[in-house]
This record gives structure tokens, sequence and C-alpha cells, in this order.
């Protein structure tokens, strides 16, 4: 969910990555554990293009989770490793250090830029490694990588099912009607959709035919998990396609189960 | 001379007193009602209702006439709509723009041959049907121009359910609208004939993909006057109404029908504006005629949002139609029931107090007002005694608006903020510097339009939703 790992790094780095994910350039990422300001950030910007300066590059910092972001333009992971460690050294130097650092890059470590970043946002605030250790960030190096769409116009459902699976290991996020659970389905590919058919804007069956149909990539198996209990709908959610329909109110262990089912038969 | 005259314009006074009198005991009628309504819609499940297998299905009816702009999104939205099992038919009404070109389009329609219309009741040619079978609950009537009523006829030809929704098609549901109106319908379905929805102003509001979603009070003032008033009919008025089983409307905005006692009345009238009136009075009459227990109901929780004329061309046009299609009802229907005991409520209170206080309310005003300053012009003396009636009149209205805003605020809460609940306050004083007599003379140009025969339909000018957005 974007409001938990709401990290300022990733909005300013929002279009950029939109824009390696569209013309599919390389580009490095390091995130570092680290408390400074914005003079400090301008501080460790200007030392590093005085030592790097050939190359082009982003940071962002985000004070409240004590977070430094750096992009990389057209560079590798073994060059960013190479980078993260002049920063490391100037971070320590000051004593801004407070963590690891966390190297990753597109579309190396991971196919979907975006994705990338949230997924090594969310590893170093949830953990952080001992001070000064580097880590190559690899989509493999989660426990549970796979993150979920859920879409449902009650609010309530989306919180529960975002803190339960949220506390199981895996990303969650969220989206209140069809069209935005469709632009949020292109942007973190989740591995696996839940939806409610009852949606305004786009309505389920539209939603679902629509995620369905996005070229390019291979649809995400979807769940249904309705209010709607009528003969006819289950019917005509199977025809569309949706593995798996569950009615509400619902048991979160149920759901996670058959969830579980759903991503083995992805994985394997 | 002068006594005729001062006589006849404190016997106008009175009038207005008697009409905001009953509007009171209506009023009380609503406040003990509204309690009621508090607790039935608290305490009911929305959510799981909206998917359960005992819901009976609604076939919505769409009348379409040149409504290019925004009929995508209203379309959109009903088929979004949190209902078990909905149809959702669009009827063109002959449009001079390309309306059934942008539906084709949009839901990539196929034509099929009008054949599996049924002819239970008459209507214009029917030109086609148009359906997609991945949109299994949308269809689109294409007929030939024959008004809004025939429209609504030609939806109720091809409908296959029980129950039949009228929507115009300027107007957005809320998600949970048709839900409400089918949870009070199924307490007692073997009586509700006619369930209307509530019908709020939209202007003003921000609206995003049919849904509105931040509720704010219009800024222009025509459509804030028009607020008020809508508050004050449907909350202070129609509840009170709806109680005793005397409405004599159900907005043709938003309303919920039975479907069979629908065609047994013979369907929408065409030809005069006013059908929505004119199929619930015909209900009424058909069900006491035949001595049918029923009910005529108001589901204030049940919300339509609707953009309201925001100029005096269009609003004066509105009005007008108004004021013909009232007259045109009350000679073809009203007259027949008007103080019959065998049409109880109907005949003892809703039509009097239709033909005496609304029908010919402008006459009666209109003359008082006119023997008021011909007396005033030949006689200053009396001026205390008029001044004291328009401030009670003031006053009295005042109070009904406060009343109307009161049940509001006990049970709706849309507009929640205390600098709204004043803003209302104010527009509710300012109502009658100016609107309510341009109302009052709308009402009976109307009239002269109906005595010269004047059949057009007057200037309609759809904006759209989108536009408000961005103005917004």
């Amino acid at each position: 969910m974007e409001q938990q790992v709401g990290s300022r790094i990733i909005q300013t780095f929002h279009h950029f990555l939109e824009y390696y994910q569209e013309s599919n350039l390389a580009c490095g990422m390091i995130i570092a554990r680290a408390d400074l300001n914005a003079k400090e950030l301008e501080k460790l910007k200007a030392h590093m293009e005085r030592l790097e300066p050939e190359v082009g590059v982003q940071f962002s910092h985000d004070q409240t989770e004590g977070l430094v972001g750096i992009l990389l333009d057209n560079r590798t992971i073994g060059y960013s490793h190479f980078y993260s460690l002049y920063v490391k050294d100037f971070l320590e130097e000051n004593g801004f250090l407070s963590g690891s650092i966390l190297v990753g890059s597109f579309p190396e470590s991971s196919p979907y830029a975006e994705q990338m970043l949230f997924d090594m946002v969310s590893e170093i605030i949830s953990e952080n490694g001992p001070q000064g250790e580097i880590r190559v960030f690899k989509k493999e190096n989660n426990k549970k990588n796979d993150s979920i769409l859920i879409v449902d116009s009650d609010e309530k459902v989306l919180e529960l099912v975002t803190s339960y699976f949220t506390h199981k290991g895996y990303t969650v996020h969220t989206a209140t009607d069809g069209k935005e659970g469709v632009a949020q389905y292109e942007k973190h590919h989740p591995s696996l959709v839940i939806t409610e058919i009852n949606l305004s804007a786009l309505g389920g069956y539209q939603f679902i035919h629509h995620i369905q149909h996005l070229e390019a990539v291979k649809a995400a198996p979807i769940m249904v998990l309705t209010n709607k209990q009528l003969e006819e709908d289950v019917k005509r959610t199977f025809e569309y396609g949706v593995s798996d329909y569950v009615t509400k109110p619902f048991s979160l262990m149920e759901l996670e189960s058959r969830m579980v089912k759903l991503l083995q038969a992805v994985h394997s | 001379m002068r006594e005729i005259l001062l006589g006849y314009g404190i016997f106008a006074m009175y009038y207005v007193l008697t009409i905001n009198t009953i509007y009171f005991g209506i009023i009380l009628f609503s406040f003990k009602e509204i309690s009621k309504i508090l607790k039935s819609t608290t305490f009911s499940k929305y959510k799981s209702l909206s998917g359960s297998n005992n819901v009976p299905p609604i076939s919505i009816l769409v009348p379409a006439f040149n409504e290019e702009l925004t009929i995508i999104e209203n379309v959109r939205s009903l088929l979004a709509l949190h209902y078990p099992k909905h149809e959702v038919i669009v009827v063109n009404d002959g449009s001079s723009d390309d309306t059934v070109g942008v539906l084709i389009k949009e839901f990539e329609l196929q034509y099929y041959k009008p054949t599996s219309i049924k002819d239970v009741i008459k209507t214009a040619k029917v030109r086609g049907l148009y359906y997609n079978p991945d949109y299994p609950n949308l269809y689109v009537v294409d007929k030939e121009n024959g008004g809004k009523a025939d429209s609504l006829n030609a939806g109720i030809n091809l409908s296959s359910y029980p129950l039949i929704s009228s929507i115009d098609a300027d107007s957005l549901l809320e998600e949970d609208a048709l839900i409400r109106i089918a949870r009070m319908y199924m307490e007692k379905p073997e009586e509700y004939v006619a369930i209307g929805g509530n019908v709020r102003i939209a202007n003003g509001c921000k609206i995003e993909n049919g849904v509105v979603k931040n509720v704010k009070l219009p800024k222009k003032l025509l459509p804030m006057w028009q607020l008020v008033e809508y508050m004050k009919a449907f909350l202070g008025g129609r509840i009170g109404w709806s109680s005793v089983n005397g409405l004599i409307i159900v907005s043709g905005a938003f309303g919920v029908f039975r479907k069979d006692y629908v065609v047994e009345v013979g369907g929408y009238r065409g030809g005069y504006p006013g059908e929505d009136m004119n199929i619930i009075i015909k209900l009424h009459r058909h069900m006491l005629e035949n001595n049918l227990p029923y009910k005529v109901a108001f589901c204030p929780d049940a919300v339509c949002w609707t953009q309201a004329p925001d100029t005096f061309k269009i609003l004066g046009s509105q009005r007008k139609r108004w004021g013909r299609g009232n007259l045109k009802n009350m000679i073809e229907e009203g007259r027949f029931m008007f103080m019959r005991p065998k049409y109880k409520i109907m005949g003892w209170l809703t039509i009097p107090y239709n033909i005496i206080f609304e029908t010919l309310s402008p006459y009666f005003r209109i003359t008082g007002l006119l023997a008021l300053i011909g007396y005033a012009l030949m006689d200053m003396s009396g001026w205390k005694i008029l001044l004291v009636f328009s401030l009670i009149n003031i006053l009295y209205g005042t109070l009904l608006g406060i009343g109307s805003m009161l049940l509001e605020e006990i049970a709706f809460q849309r507009y929640p903020r205390i600098r709204d609940f004043f803003k209302m306050l104010i527009y509710t004083v300012l109502m009658f510097f100016g609107y309510r007599q341009l109302g009052i003379l709308w009402r009976f140009l109307g009239h002269i339009d109906f005595f010269r025969k004047k059949t057009s339909w007057g200037t309609m000018v759809r904006t759209s939703f989108n536009e408000d957005k961005k103005s917004a």
C-alpha cells in the first residue's frame, strides 16, 4: 500500500522510473539508511559530482523514514555498487549513516522499475541490516515478494486485507474503483488480483476484462471477493477467466489459503 | 372600492397563510417519519443486500434525447450500480445529435432488428435494438421521436423485469440508490406500486467518473435557490405526504415502479410534460377504484444527483413546462378525484391542495398583489397590516425552510459544515425576494402556453458533467 511506504523518494522518482520502464533503458538505484537534511543532501550531491562527474544522477531523501535514494542514469548493477561505496564513505565520515545500503538496477534486478524501488524501500524499512552493510537487491532475495492488488469500494475490507497480508509478508496495493484498479495494475504488475464485482467508474466485469487484455504482460490470476451471491455472477466470472470466487462475509484464513494455491500455480 | 381591494388583498394573504399552515402540518408528519427512516436505514445491510439472491431485478429505463455529452458517463455509472440484477435500457428518442453513435462506439454494440420488443404499449416506430454480449445488461433502443413518455413506454416494452426505474439521462444515481429503494419495496412488495428517490442538486459538487466525490453547495444564485427549494419540497414535503400515502408525484429524475400496474394504467401519457405526476395520479386512481391496498412512497436516502438549470431562460422554460403539465394533469385526472370520498386522502387532501394551492395559486397571488398595490396607491393608511402580513408570510416560510434543513441535518448530513447551514438559511430568506415571485409568474406563463396549445418542449440545454468537473 502506497500510503504505508509512502516515501518521498518514490514520489520524486516516479516520473523517471516511468520513463525508464517505457523506454526500457537501464538505471541504477541506491537506497541508503541515513539521516540528513536538505542541506546535507546538497553536500552529498556536490561531493559525488566531484568524484564521478560523468554520470547522470538524481538524489532524493526522506527525512521521516531516514532514507536517501540515488538514481543513476543508464548504469548497471556493477557500477551502481561501485558508486555506492563512495556514498557509504561520505555518509559514514559525516556520521549520517544509520543502517545498511541497498543497491539494485533496472532491468537486471527486476523487470518493473517502479515496483523495484517500492520493494527496495519496503525491504530496507522492514529489515534494516547492520550499519555500513551494502546489499545487492534481488527479486528472489525476498522471502515472499508476491504483491497483491485488491480492488474494493469498501475501505474497511481494504484495511483488513492490507493489514493481514502485509503482516504475512506480501506487498499489498489497493484501489477503490475499477479505473483506479487498472491504473494500479499497470503500475505495479501484482502477482495476484483480488476484486469486488460491484465497482464504480469501471464495473467489476469490465475491470477483469480490461486487465486480461492488457498486451505485453501475462495477466495475473484474478480472484473475486464479492457481495454478489447470484449463480449467474459466479458463472459469468468464471467465463471471464477468473481463477476463484469468494463471497462476503469471508474468512481471511480461507482467502489466504486460496491465494497461496493460486500463487503456487503461478510460480511453478 | 378601497375596502374591496383591501378585503381581497387580505383574503390573498390568508390564502398564503393557509398554504403555509398545511405545509407546516405536512412537515410535522415528516418529522414524525424521519426517526423511523433513520432506524430502518442505519440497521440495513445494503452491502450484502446488493448481492443477494432475494432482491427483485430491476429494469432501468433511460430516455435520451440529444444526450451525446453525458450519456456514456451516465450509462457507465448505471452499469456499475451496486445491485444484484439489473438491466439498463437506453431509449434514444430520435435525437438529432449522435447519441446512438457514441453509445455504439463506446460499447461496441451490434444492430439487431427490434423483433424481441413486445408491443405492450403503443409507441413511435422503433428503428432498432443495439446490444453487445460483453455487456449483457445493456440495451439501446433506437426509435423515432415521440417524447419522453413515449420513450419510457418503449423501454417498458423491451424490459424483462417486474420492476422498472425511470431515470433522466442527465442525472447520476448514487451507487446504493437502487438497493435502498429495493430494500423499502421488499418490506411490502404487494403494496408498494411506486417509490421515488431523493433528487439533489449536483451543481458545485466535484464529480469523477460518474460519482459525486465531494459534496458542495452551488456557487451560483439560481442553483442555490433551487437547492433550498428541492430540500424543502423533498424532505419537508414528500416525506410527510408519503407517510399519509398522499404523494402526488415521484420525480421523473429517479423513481421505481411496479411494471404490471404501470402497464395496467396504460403506461406513460405522451404529448404533455408532467408525465411523472400523471403516472402517479393514475396509479392512485387505479388502485383506489379497484380497492387494492397500495402505497406510493418516497425513499429519502436513495439519492439521485441532477444538474439544475443555471440560467433564467432554461429555468423559466422548465418551470413553464411544469406549470403546463400540472394544469393538464389537474384537468385530465385531478378534477375527477376532487373531494370524492372514494379517493380517500387523495380526494380529500392531496388533489384539493394541489388544485387550490398549487395550480390556481398564480391567480390568487397575482390578483392579490395587484389589489394590494392598488389599495396602497389609493390610500397608505393600511400599510401596517400589509407589512405585518408580509412579515408573517416570510417568517412562516423561513420556518418551513429551517424545518427541512433540520430534517437534512438530523438524517442525512450531506452539508455538514456550519457555514453551509447558514448559507442555506440566507437563501431560504432571500427566496421571498424575487425567486418565489418569478416561480409564480413562470407557472402562470405555463398556463398561458397551455391555453394556446403550445406543444413544443422548450429549451433544455445539457452541460456535460465533465465540464462541471473542470470548472469546479
